[in-house]
């Protein structure tokens, strides 16, 4: 296995862990992630890091992609 | 305010978020037509990363009561982002010493999907949306 497969294999695992947390949500098992960054903006410190995560994965994502 | 203001403010707040949607997909639209890496597609991310962080960060915080399943919640959800995020450096470093074939990031796993200008869209306009829901919060 090549550390490019072990790489992608990371994305994927993280992305089905995400599906599965989302679906748990849906059951009512688990906050939903919504709720969650409700949470999170209430504290200043807090939303000052959601914003800047959110500013990020614009940057990363949609200005550059390396 | 009486009975009679409350339909009003109704069809006002709909009205308030037609446009809002409006205005969102019409930006999208805008900023999907930049390229990667340009000047343009910089600004168009500065522009709304500015007006959210001012919305947001002049508002004081709140006194919030979590609840012990959401506050358990927070630290599962806490967990995958901040993993997410790691492995992102973690192949973003591996880019810059080993290689970009060998360590690839998300982006760039997903850069030939965003070059579709309807994909390019949909990520813009997701993105403002997020970005929406953070000033509303």
């Amino acid at each position: 296995m090549s550390t490019r497969d072990v790489t992608i294999g990371g994305f994927i695992v993280l992305g089905v862990v995400t599906v599965t947390l989302v679906a748990a949500s849906w059951a009512g098992r688990l906050p939903r992630f919504g709720e969650v960054v409700d949470l999170l903006m209430a504290r200043r410190a807090w939303r000052v890091l959601v914003v800047l995560i959110w500013w990020w994965l614009g940057w990363h994502f949609l200005v550059r992609t390396s | 305010m009486t009975a009679d203001d409350q339909p009003r403010d109704g069809t006002a707040h709909r009205a308030v978020v037609l446009l809002a949607a409006a205005a969102t997909a019409a930006y999208a639209a805008l900023a999907s037509t930049t390229g990667v890496n340009t000047v343009g597609a910089v600004v168009a991310v500065a522009v709304p990363g500015a007006a959210v962080a001012v919305l947001t960060l002049r508002r004081p915080s709140r006194t919030v009561t979590a609840a012990p399943a959401l506050r358990r919640g927070t630290a599962i959800w806490a967990v995958v982002v901040l993993a997410g995020l790691l492995w992102e450096a973690g192949a973003y470093l591996g880019e810059l010493t080993v290689g970009q074939y060998e360590h690839p990031t998300l982006s760039v796993l997903l850069a030939p999907l965003l070059s579709d200008q309807v994909i390019r869209f949909a990520a813009w306009s997701l993105w403002l949306y997020a970005g929406w829901r953070l000033i509303r919060r």
